[in-house]
């Protein structure tokens, strides 16, 4: 059955041996994980640092004294901008969620009859779309470009949300997460009287819940961090997110400025960082479930 | 109640092969088959036969590519499925993994708005139907619920909404043994008191013995025969329903006709004149084949008696018996039943004496019965 | 049976309604709402990916300012390009240099990580840890590496090289030629190791845990487990992840901007997209952009084809 399949998520390795070589794994494992954090932890140390520390001879890595001043120097003013930083954290937090929220439903919308219906045209539609999974965004960035031009869409939101609500992406992981559903259980509810919305809502839509979580984070990170996108497809200062912020204050840095820097990377990275923590648990099992084929 | 009558049914798909070329495959071939008021039939075959399909196309899940459907006089072609007053229960059972048990019975009761009281009186019915313990599953999720408890709850949502119709796709398959043979019996006595018209699809004879009034033989996409279990045993149409229907399969020996005797590897056998000129051609290529009840051992010549080997011995001591696999020659094997209390070994020399009134004699061409016990089947045309 | 074929109550019109076969356009009215479900996201991917791509085939052989209309010019941007601009070399080299060293590390890195993690308990924990800084923005966090590679004696990496007596004073990572895309390159491991990474974790804890007692029964040492067991039950992730990983490093721009500034010092941190964008958004030359986009997803396709090709026997993916 498979509710109980996908609830049941398939164990890895249960054969333990505890020998030496368990011993250098978790070494190696351990070491690793430290050099791995050792940015992020430096941005956070940093990020916490008043001035005296910032100038320190020598350098110091972890903070001593912290303060939250850099945070409030951030939301003070920034560079030659009078825009506040918390501006660009509201349009990065809003493009994102609209994004999430609009893919989720165009998406599962269009996978449901790309995996359980026949209708004449279905495999080309599915073939060019998955043809797109292996095309970067950068090409066709220009004519997306002049599109959104044509239609007066620069340096809106819309110029940053709508194009980014169909993923091939999105409707691929969607697809692959539909397509195991049992037919009959659809068949079931025809015969019980459902209509195909019916179907769609209750049966589809519950089901597909998990895989919501996996897109959803996805969806959100890719979204959050894109540079490319607002990089020209913005012009004005207040509707900047919150990459193309840290990309101005990059800009001819300043010791001085560095732990205003750090502080924006911290409230740049931090979120993200929750957000995945908080869904991880469903990410990798709807990865196994899924089982990248197709 | 309804009559369910299938009239030339066709369902062909399409396959493209690798040259280009599209070629017609029938998975269904000339069905006309009719279910009367209150009946079971039990549609048996090979996996890939076709059964499931047509089970689909009663449904109204599948089209027929041609052919036509009717209710009693009604002709229901073109009627969506839930309009077909059908209950269906799946071989994996399909229930909605994210209802209760409670939601997955009344969910075609919340589709049509009916009042929750109505609702409730209704599932409580069905509980009641279902048996002792049935209440308890209503408020859990599938995925809560082991084999034997899933069946239980499609079937509670095959009958709760009083069908006039059931279709039943290998229902018992996905359960072990015991529970398969318990649940076969309740099924029974259910399908005993609603007196609903059931199309029942398996693989498995027993139950088709069990719970069909008559059984349907498909093969390759083509009903070969529908009888009751009895006729069908006795009088098979062709070599592929002797060997499918009945424990352990019918074997067949290569024989040729010579006068008044059959004569084939090893073996001879005497026939009457009316079946010698049933076969009429000497030069016909024959099988015989013959039930396991119909063969006599011996451990020592008779007239009459063979000289054979014992390959296998099989004990079925639920059945009091044991199979005596036999062979009379490298090629001339088959098998014979015995008493439990039977003391031969493999490898023992032992004679046989098939029984000349019970024999079935088959054209090894095309397969068609030429002789069924009593019964003969075409008499060649000099 | 026999085919008894009278049909008593059914007339002509009933048989002819149910005839052979079914047209086209029946079929597509029997499925309207499927055709109503997928709509609305084909309507945005047709304007926003599908026009585009045709789109940026044409203008690429055309000259496009944005202030006259498109002047058709047939290859001529691509002569262009490959005949007559050095500063596209430069770039074409710098990706590629970049992907090489990057894709094929973080790729192997990677790989190793997960399956040591998968040996281990403790999985979730670890699998965080090491996929953290690929969800991190590239931009935010090129900042803090800025810091690390800082060109004065304040920067922890200088300080810590003089302290230990590796260099005599302090480099200006991010300025010289010679370190500065070596340098990103650290960078950018350290943050794109976690995108096959997962895909990877999630394969192996696919792999049904019966193979590996059998192997065990069967005498076999980790490293034939790991070759003979684990590696080809996990080959359709190992084919993603090799496409997703040459796929992203061709696509270097964000990181490189940040830290190396640009145009970076003597375009030594100059790429591909870099190159797009500065003649796309900054010199508005929109037809000779398009060449470069042309070029960039052709080279981007022939890879992963072939490394698709090398990567299965089979259809996969």
């Amino acid at each position: 059955m498979s509710a109980k399949k996908r609830r049941a998520p398939s164990k890895g390795k249960a054969v333990q041996r505890i020998t030496t070589g368990q011993i250098v794994i978790y070494a190696i494992l351990t070491i690793g994980a430290v050099i791995m954090s050792l940015p992020i932890v430096y941005m956070i140390s940093t990020a916490f640092k008043p001035a005296t520390e910032l100038m320190l001879y020598p350098p110091r890595f972890l903070v001593r004294v912290p303060t939250t001043k850099n945070f409030s120097d951030l939301a003070l003013a920034m560079g030659s901008t009078d825009t506040p930083f918390i501006r660009y954290m509201f349009n990065s937090a809003f493009v994102s969620t609209i994004v999430v929220v609009g893919t989720i439903i165009l998406s599962t919308l269009a996978a449901y009859p790309l995996a359980k219906h026949n209708f004449p045209g279905r495999n080309f539609i599915f073939n060019v779309i998955v043809s797109a999974l292996m095309i970067s965004g950068h090409v066709t960035m220009i004519p997306r470009y002049l599109v959104i031009r044509n239609t007066g869409w620069i340096d809106t939101y819309y110029a940053l949300i709508i194009p980014a609500l169909a993923g091939s992406y999105g409707l691929f992981l969607m697809k692959q997460f539909i397509e195991p559903i049992p037919n009959e259980m659809l068949e079931s509810a025809k015969m019980d009287g459902a209509s195909e919305w019916k179907i769609f809502t209750n049966i589809i839509l519950p089901l597909v819940k998990p895989a919501w979580a996996t897109l959803s984070i996805f969806t959100f990170i890719s979204t959050w961090n894109d540079f490319f996108t607002p990089l020209i497809m913005t012009k004005s200062d207040s509707m900047k997110t919150l990459p193309l912020a840290m990309r101005t204050i990059s800009d001819g840095m300043t010791i001085a400025r560095m732990g205003a820097a750090a502080a924006g990377t911290f409230l740049t990275t931090i979120p993200v960082i929750l957000v995945f923590i908080f869904f991880q648990r469903y990410v990798v099992e709807t990865m196994t479930y899924s089982g990248m084929k197709g | 109640m309804v009559t369910v009558r299938l009239e030339n049914i066709e369902k062909v798909f399409e396959q493209k092969t690798p040259s280009g070329e599209v070629s017609k495959v029938f998975a269904l071939k000339n069905i006309n088959l009719t279910i009367i008021d209150g009946e079971t039939i039990a549609v048996v075959g090979p996996s890939g036969c076709g059964k499931s399909t047509l089970l689909r196309v009663i449904a109204g899940l599948e089209k027929a590519t041609d052919g036509n459907v009717y209710f009693d006089d009604k002709l229901v072609n073109d009627v969506e499925p839930k309009d077909r007053g059908i209950g269906i229960v799946f071989q994996n059972y399909a229930l909605y993994p994210h209802f209760k048990s409670k939601g997955n019975l009344s969910f075609f009761f919340k589709l049509r708005k009916t009042k929750e009281e109505v609702i409730n009186e209704r599932v409580r019915v069905t509980a009641e139907t279902l048996g002792v313990g049935f209440e308890e599953l209503l408020n859990r999720k599938p995925g809560q619920l082991s084999g034997g408890q899933q069946q239980r709850v499609a079937l509670g949502r095959c009958i709760i909404k009083e069908p006039t119709i059931f279709l039943l796709d290998e229902p018992l398959s996905n359960l072990d043994a015991k529970l398969r043979e318990r649940t076969r019996i309740e099924l029974k006595r259910l399908l005993r008191r609603f007196k609903v018209t059931t199309f029942y699809v398996t693989h498995d004879q027993v139950e088709a013995v069990t719970l069909g009034d008559r059984i349907a033989v498909m093969k390759s996409g083509q009903i070969l025969q529908v009888a009751p279990y009895r006729e069908i045993y006795k009088h098979p149409v062709n070599m592929f329903v002797a060997n499918f229907i009945g424990l352990p399969p019918m074997k067949f020996l290569d024989v040729k006709l010579n006068g008044q005797k059959l004569i084939g590897e090893g073996f001879e056998i005497e026939i009457s004149s009316e079946v010698a000129k049933a076969i009429g051609d000497e030069n016909r290529k024959l099988a015989l084949g013959i039930r396991p009840e119909n063969i006599e051992i011996s451990s020592n010549p008779e007239t009459g008696f063979y000289k054979a080997k014992i390959d296998v011995i099989e004990p079925l001591p639920n059945e009091g018996a044991k199979y005596v696999y036999f062979s009379y020659a490298e090629n001339a094997e088959s098998v014979a039943k015995a008493e439990l209390s039977y003391e031969g070994k493999v490898g023992d020399t032992i004679y046989v004496q098939l029984d000349s009134k019970k024999i079935y004699i088959f054209d090894k061409d095309t397969e068609e019965s030429i002789v069924a016990q009593d019964r003969v089947f075409s008499i060649v045309n000099a | 049976m026999a085919s008894t074929s009278v049909t008593p109550n059914a007339t002509p019109e009933v048989q002819a309604s149910h005839g052979k076969k079914r047209s086209t356009w029946e079929r597509i009215k029997e499925y309207r709402w499927s055709y109503a479900f997928i709509t609305p996201f084909m309507l945005i991917f047709t304007v926003f990916t599908v026009i585009p791509v045709i789109w940026a085939f044409f203008l690429s052989l055309t000259y496009y300012n944005m202030i006259q209309p498109p002047v058709w010019v047939g290859m001529e941007n691509y002569i262009r390009l490959f005949l007559d601009d050095q500063l596209f070399y430069l770039a074409v080299k710098n990706t590629f240099y970049f992907s090489i060293v990057t894709g094929p590390l973080g790729y192997v890195l990677s790989l190793i990580i997960a399956w040591l993690i998968n040996e281990v308990k403790y999985r979730k924990l670890y699998t965080l840890i090491y996929y953290i800084p690929s969800i991190t923005s590239g931009v935010a966090m090129s900042v803090i590496w800025m810091y690390l590679y800082n060109g004065s004696k304040y920067g922890l990496l200088n300080y810590l090289l003089l302290k230990w007596g590796i260099i005599e004073e302090p480099v200006l990572w991010l300025k010289n030629v010679k370190t500065t895309l070596p340098a990103i390159m650290v960078t950018s491991i350290w943050m794109s190791m976690g995108t096959s990474f997962l895909v990877f974790i999630a394969a192996l804890q696919g792999v049904p845990n019966e193979l590996y007692e059998a192997a065990l029964i069967d005498g076999a040492t980790r490293w034939q487990e790991f070759w003979h067991i684990t590696l080809p039950m996990i080959r359709p992730a190992l084919l993603f992840g090799a496409v997703m990983t040459v796929v992203n490093s061709f696509q270097v721009f964000d990181i490189t901007v940040t830290m190396a500034g640009f145009p970076s010092t003597l375009y030594c941190a100059h790429t591909i997209v870099g190159h797009l964008y500065d003649y796309a958004f900054l010199r508005f030359e929109m037809g000779y952009a398009s060449a470069i986009a042309i070029v960039l997803f052709l080279v981007t396709f022939i890879t992963s084809t072939v490394l698709r090709r090398l990567l299965s026997s089979r259809d996969e993916m």
